[in-house]
């Protein structure tokens, strides 16, 4: 997903998952898996939906006043 | 903010639920390890290979269980428990130790109760008069002896508060114990005694 630019072991997203389960941003539930295997799914819950939201929008502001600055700076550093 | 009582509550709830979450995690992590052992099977891996690659790419496992356990729990509260715990185990084993600390201990707190209650006494505790500081003493100029020397008759003190201009009011005390010496302990309306 991330193009290989960020490489995490797959043992760190453990306790990424608890936190979000204790903030009550995901719910999990232990089900089957296509193979027939039991394994525990993740889904984003209502709350978790809004926080994302408003966290996206956030990080959309943030990188773009951060990209027009930096722009601004590679044209030479006018207003 | 409510996100973080959320947390802060079920921190606390994980705390008291060690055992039915630790089962569980150990439940998700092999299923997570015999996804990927299968998967890599399925991409043509020999078994053992398939496991070995699922294991790198997994990371430490015992780490991710420590990270687990510190996000979901109260990790200062666990190692404190411990510490404890561990104090306790040591000096359990080495009584000579254990009550040569308590007794220096106990010497120290009882020490420094004596020392307070003496210095609370005489330094810290106000007079037991109204606006103590405007308090003072009548002192006789000879110096030979001192404050030992000033002592008055009760004609002199009666006519010192007959002739008293200066002070709101005057009183004496009877400095010497001898054996009829009494203490004054409660606090009412002074009376006269004669004898």
């Amino acid at each position: 997903m991330s193009g290989d630019e960020v490489l995490l072991n797959q043992g760190t997203i453990y306790a990424s998952l608890v936190r979000l389960q204790q903030r009550g941003w995901i719910a999990a539930a232990w089900g089957t898996s296509d193979n027939n295997r039991k394994a525990k799914f993740y889904s984003i819950t209502k709350k978790g939906g809004k926080q994302l939201a408003a966290d996206t929008a956030y990080w959309q502001r943030l990188t773009g006043v951060i990209g027009r600055v930096l722009s601004m700076h590679a044209k030479g550093g006018e207003k | 903010m409510m996100d973080s009582i959320h947390e802060t509550l079920n921190r606390v709830r994980s705390f008291f639920h060690k055992e039915p979450l630790e089962r569980e995690l150990e439940a998700e992590l092999t299923a997570h390890m015999d996804l990927a052992i299968e998967e890599n099977m399925q991409r043509g891996m020999s078994q053992t290979d398939a496991r070995r690659q699922a294991l790198i790419r997994f990371g430490g496992v015992d780490q991710a269980k420590t990270r687990h356990r510190e996000a979901r729990g109260l990790p200062a509260l666990d190692i404190l428990l411990q510490d404890l715990r561990y104090a306790l185990r040591g000096l359990r084993r080495d009584r000579v130790f254990a009550s040569v600390a308590v007794l220096i201990l106990a010497l120290g707190i009882g020490a420094n109760i004596v020392v307070f209650s003496v210095v609370n006494t005489i330094l810290l505790r106000p007079l037991p008069f109204h606006d103590p500081q405007q308090l003072a003493t009548i002192v006789g100029t000879s110096e030979k002896a001192g404050l030992a020397d000033v002592t008055y008759t009760v004609d002199t003190f009666e006519e010192f508060k007959e002739r008293n201009h200066s002070f709101q009011d005057l009183t004496g005390y009877y400095a010497y114990s001898v054996s009829d010496n009494s203490i004054l302990t409660g606090r009412s309306e002074p009376c006269l005694f004669l004898k």
